[in-house]
């Protein structure tokens, strides 16, 4: 623990050093593996598929705020929605609407989530999200993840529905719409969104309590908790979610959230200490839980080995030095 | 010449002035009463429009059960659900902005109290300026 520990100093230190560039660097990601996304599940406009469109709106991406991205999305998904038809442009104008005003709106720190959650989910890793947040921010980012996943529905309900949507035609309304919505809001979306509700709540709640390794224990916790809603949600919905892939992706998930948790907060929790104390109001109970040192601050720390005969620099005079008789005759002459 | 000190108060002053504390001390300009009235009044409006937007969506989605089964509905009943739905919603909301604006609000003031703070020991500080490279102070300044 203590080598994931240095480590983790070690990546901090980079990051502080160069935080600028892999900011940018992380927005040019994000940016490019939510744009390739889109492409991939939808490319019905030939505008809105545009590589060079793409390349130019990401490299925006890396000087705007991150907030950008989600909105460079929304573009995107829009102007693909219009290809399909005016319905399901209307449709994607209303429901980014309905989450903005509703419920992004009230965490505008964790906008970027709502890109990442769809690219996470395409590529099978759907639970990283939802356990990082429940470790490192509020339940209010669940606002943000729900709303990641329902973008990432309405995207996968124009793509699973193409072929009908185009044998229906485009003055069929109410069958269009049915199936747009009705694919927005199936089964198995609402089970996913339930699902990385219950892993942001549990692991939040799990992190936050006194016990030994609580930050590491609340990791499997949430893949778990993850697992249990994927079952039920086949059990008593047939919804049909793979479960070899899922519980794949769900352990891959919680190895990365996992490293990088214990890179992040390496406790040492052996060396627990439980205090108590008062002062005139209270009665403190307290436990201090001391970090794992790095091998560099323990190389500080410690005192360096002496060769015999050896002394310290800041060493005061030898014990054998001192005439123990002399100062016993000095301090009773001065009685 | 630059005075160190100066330099290092005014460089934490301009670190409140941006970034998230500087929206905080542009709260703090309010009244409690006021700041809250105003998030609260636009959380009505915006939420109105998002239930609005949601029976759009739902009645989007349901059009042909909804067209076929609307002649045995009792629309009294339905509207009064409906009403019911809506008030709830905007209570909840209502009621989360209020605690939400009261807490930022609060965080607002206790930011803007430091921030005053720091200024204070910024005058108390000197008054030696810094000058431009190239440039010398003027006389009598």
């Amino acid at each position: 623990m203590s080598g994931l520990a240095e480590f983790g100093k070690r990546m901090k230190m980079f990051y502080a050093r160069w935080s600028v560039y892999l900011d940018m660097l992380f927005k040019l990601v994000l940016a490019l593996a939510s744009f390739i996304w889109i492409r991939a599940m939808t490319g019905y406009s030939s505008l809105f598929s545009n590589v060079f469109l793409m390349l130019v709106l990401a490299i925006l991406c890396m000087v705007l705020p991150l907030t950008a991205i989600p909105v460079f999305d929304g573009i995107l998904i829009v102007g693909q929605a219009f290809s399909v038809g005016l319905d399901a442009g209307a449709v994607a104008i209303a429901l980014y609407l309905v989450l903005l005003i509703l419920f992004l709106r009230f965490v505008p720190d964790d906008a970027w989530e709502v890109a990442a959650m769809p690219v996470l989910t395409w590529i099978g890793l759907p639970v990283l999200l939802p356990v990082w947040c429940g470790l490192k921010r509020k339940p209010s980012a669940l606002l943000a993840v729900d709303s990641g996943l329902v973008l990432y529905g309405f995207v996968r309900a124009l793509h699973a529905n193409e072929e009908k949507l185009t044998e229906l035609g485009s003055s069929a309304y109410a069958s269009r719409l049915k199936l747009i919505i009705g694919g927005t809001f199936s089964d198995r979306m609402v089970v996913l969104i339930l699902a990385a509700t219950a892993v942001i709540i549990m692991v939040y709640s799990v992190r936050n309590l006194s016990a030994d390794n609580a930050f590491l224990i609340s990791v499997p916790f949430g893949g778990a908790v993850y697992l249990a809603f994927i079952l039920l949600g086949n059990a008593v919905l047939h919804t049909g979610m793979n479960l070899v892939t899922g519980i794949i992706g769900t352990v891959a998930a919680c190895l990365i959230a996992g490293i990088l948790e214990a890179m992040d907060t390496p406790l040492d929790y052996k060396k627990s200490e439980h205090l108590q104390f008062e002062d005139d109001e209270y009665y403190y109970y307290v436990k201090a839980v001391p970090k794992f040192a790095s091998d560099s601050d323990k190389a500080a720390t410690e005192p360096e080995e002496l060769m015999p005969g050896e002394k310290r620099a800041d060493d005061g005079p030898d014990r054998h030095d001192v005439d123990y008789e002399q100062k016993l005759e000095d301090s009773l002459k001065n009685l | 010449m630059v005075n160190p000190i100066r330099f290092e108060q005014m460089a934490s002053l301009a670190g409140f002035e941006s970034g998230r504390d500087g929206k905080l001390l542009r709260i703090a300009r309010y009244y409690k009463s006021d700041y809250i009235a105003v998030q609260m009044i636009k959380t009505f409006f915006l939420t109105t429009i998002g239930v609005v937007l949601v029976i759009g969506l739902f009645a989007a989605g349901n059009m042909n059960m909804i067209l076929d089964s609307v002649d045995d509905w009792n629309l009294t009943a339905v509207a009064a659900v409906l009403l019911i739905a809506y008030i709830v919603i905007i209570a909840v909301y209502l009621a989360v902005t209020y605690l939400t604006a009261s807490r930022r609000w609060t965080r607002a003031r206790k930011i803007a109290g430091i921030y005053e703070k720091k200024l204070r020991e910024l005058e108390l500080t000197g008054s030696s300026e810094a000058v431009p490279a190239g440039k010398t102070k003027r006389k009598g300044s």
